[in-house]
């Protein structure tokens, strides 16, 4: 029997008293979340819709772990009734997202939760999400050198010797 | 979940979107670290724009209007035409070095009033990378003459002529740019009597069918303050599309305004010093009554936008936009805007005593809001306060004192425009060049803007610029060894 988490205790309750989601992560947490909060994932969105169309509600289930969740609901639970221009579909914002100070800390996490959370969002449509963390991660990698950015990445060198010398992959950079 | 952590193993578009935001060195040394990370490079369109783009010296903006492939398609007209420019050395328009103020500008085109008699100069700069060629003539336009503005993309100027005793009513020219007589999409010959006789006529400014101008009437003459009111005309029909009375800025503030699309002008409300009434942008919609009854005239603002408070200790900086602005031009107190393309960033500067902010707008970002927002029925507008717009690329910054010159640039295709603003001797300067990734400007991240290009001396007042694509260029050194990978 999974144990259910009530999250999100801060937002206001009562207040349009959105209706609640259950999300069930990778790791078997029952997550409970008001379906407002989550309304930034065009993932969940779609969801929502097929439950409307079949009027029929179930839980969703997600390819990670309760520990990401929670961070992506914090997330959006921070930026609930927010309108941040790269979520919406019709204004077609161009090249980078801009620089959140609150999401510059939020993403203050290590390599592997970062890349974990991008992941996420990337699977729940958060484009927000996905445009913030891309830029921690070009902030990590900017300047750096291929052996510096194999080791920040954890990428490993695939090349042959030969391939990596030739000319055609060289540069000054 | 060792899987999980590893960054070639993100979707493709996400190592896309985070090698988007980093320079093109960095997207080179990335490709090297392994064999996904170059296929992911070589396979994404946008990054090998990105390093194209970085070959030829370039870099784009950040709000781009072009797709990367119009984007590719125009980098190879570029450099095939790269190879014949003569535009080699730097050079001043001489048009400008003697001549007064009142020049216009729009598209390729700028309009300076001709020093003996009723008339403009007209001078098409040329551009062999985009296959403009240079023109010169003058047109005249027979009565004396007080605001005009243009629209090189519409061949239409529009000046304004004041009352006189042929002429009881002032009233406004409608001239096509290209032969000085009256342009052949107007009606009633070419003349739209004002109705009023305003005291001044403040900024002017076309868009698409709608001549948008604030009137100043006197209220009384013991009193300094004057009636403001913001009037839009459809210029092809002559019909009063907008008349809106404002609230003063501040005795000497002009109110500032600029296009949204063709049926909203946001307007710059509000007092400078703040205390009675706090500045706002304040959203009008025209051409709500279609059948032009005397109702549309007067109305409520649609949505206002609250400004932050300017009392309040340090200016707040609420909300950050990508970067610095795209364009836009600095000025104290005027707001301006490019209208022909809403990807542009608005700018606005203005002074209090000791301090001057600027405000920096999307347009775009203003009308996402509006879809966003619901709308009233009874007719009061939909307030958003600075908190709730604030973070979706709007933000308010103090500009320190700077003795360099802070100039806004305009990059039309290959072509920039920048006026700049000297703040040592109050003076402006317009500069223009072609981008030549030897000889053109440079962008630093950090710095300032420094800007090598053919400087023009142009005591102007407001400038209306259209037509434009905002793109920034930025001169980076090129790598000896750097194979690109060519477009088939």
């Amino acid at each position: 029997m999974p144990t259910i988490v009530s999250v999100d205790d801060s937002t206001v309750p009562g207040e349009g008293s959105s209706r609640l989601l259950l999300l069930v992560s990778s790791d078997n947490k029952h997550i409970v979340v008001e379906e407002d909060i989550m309304s930034r994932s065009r993932f969940i969105s779609k969801q929502v819709e097929g439950f409307e169309a079949t009027s029929q509600r179930h839980a969703i289930l997600l390819p990670f772990s309760s520990f990401v969740l929670n961070k992506v609901i914090e997330y959006c639970s921070h930026y609930r009734g927010y309108y941040l221009l790269e979520d919406d579909p019709d204004a077609a914002p161009p090249g980078r997202s801009p620089v959140r100070e609150w999401d510059q800390e939020f993403l203050d996490v290590d390599r592997n939760m970062l890349l974990r959370i991008i992941k996420a969002a990337h699977y729940l449509e958060i484009k927000s999400l996905v445009g913030s963390c891309a830029r921690a991660i070009a902030d990590m990698i900017r300047g750096k050198t291929t052996e510096e950015m194999r080791e920040i990445l954890g990428v490993e060198n695939d090349f042959t010797p030969e391939e990596e010398h030739s000319p055609s992959s060289k540069c000054t950079g | 979940m060792t899987l999980m952590s590893k960054f070639s193993l993100l979707p493709e578009e996400v190592i896309v979107e985070a090698l988007e935001n980093v320079d093109f060195k960095t997207i080179i040394s990335c490709q090297l670290t392994s064999r996904d990370l170059k296929a992911v490079v070589a396979h994404s369109m946008s990054l090998r724009y990105k390093l194209a783009l970085a070959a030829v010296g370039m870099c784009d903006g950040l709000y781009r209007s072009l797709s990367t492939v119009e984007g590719l398609e125009r980098l190879r007209t570029y450099q095939s035409n790269f190879g014949v420019s003569p535009w080699i050395k730097r050079e001043v328009l001489p048009l400008f070095t003697a001549l007064p103020s009142n020049d216009i500008v729009s598209g390729a085109l700028l309009a300076h009033p001709l020093p003996n008699r009723p008339g403009f100069a007209l001078h098409q700069m040329p551009s062999v990378l985009r296959g403009i060629k240079e023109r010169r003539w003058e047109i005249d336009v027979g009565s004396k003459f007080r605001v005009v503005c243009m629209d090189s993309s519409q061949d239409l100027l529009v000046q304004v002529e004041d009352a006189s005793r042929a002429q009881p009513l002032s009233c406004f020219h409608l001239r096509s740019l290209s032969t000085g007589e009256v342009h052949p999409s107007s009606r009633s010959n070419g003349t739209i009597p004002m109705g009023h006789q305003p005291a001044r006529i403040g900024m002017t400014s076309v868009y698409g069918d709608y001549l948008a101008k604030v009137l100043l009437h006197s209220v009384s003459a013991s009193l300094p303050t004057d009636r403001q009111v913001l009037c839009i005309w459809n210029w092809r029909t002559g019909v009063v599309e907008l008349e809106q009375p404002l609230q003063p800025l501040s005795g000497r503030d002009w109110p500032t305004f600029a296009f949204l699309d063709e049926r909203r002008i946001v307007v710059l409300q509000g007092s400078l010093s703040g205390t009675l009434h706090p500045l706002s942008l304040q959203v009008f919609e025209f051409r709500t009554n279609t059948s032009h009854a005397t109702d549309c005239r007067a109305s409520q603002p649609s949505h206002i936008f609250w400004l932050p408070q300017f009392e309040k200790t340090a200016p707040v900086k609420v909300g950050i936009m990508p970067s610095r602005p795209t364009t836009g031009q600095q000025s104290r107190g005027h707001f301006y805007s490019d209208p022909a393309d809403q990807l542009l960033a608005t700018q606005m500067t203005f002074t209090q005593p000791h301090r001057d902010f600027a405000l920096y707008v999307p347009t775009r970002t203003l009308l996402a809001l509006m879809r966003a927002l619901p709308t009233t029925s009874n007719g009061t507008p939909v307030t958003v306060p600075w908190g709730v717009w604030g973070p979706s690329g709007s933000r308010l910054e103090e500009i320190r004192p700077r003795s360099e010159p802070v100039p806004s640039v305009l990059i039309s295709g290959m072509r920039t425009l920048s006026l700049v603003h000297d703040a040592c001797d109050d003076s402006r300067k317009l500069l223009v060049s072609d981008y030549h990734p030897r000889r053109s400007l440079m962008w630093d991240e950090d710095g300032p803007w420094r800007l090598a290009a053919d400087e023009v001396d142009v005591e102007a007042q407001p400038f209306s610029m259209t037509s434009s694509l905002p793109c920034f260029v930025k001169e980076i050194p090129l790598p000896k060894e750097l194979s690109l990978v060519q477009d088939e």
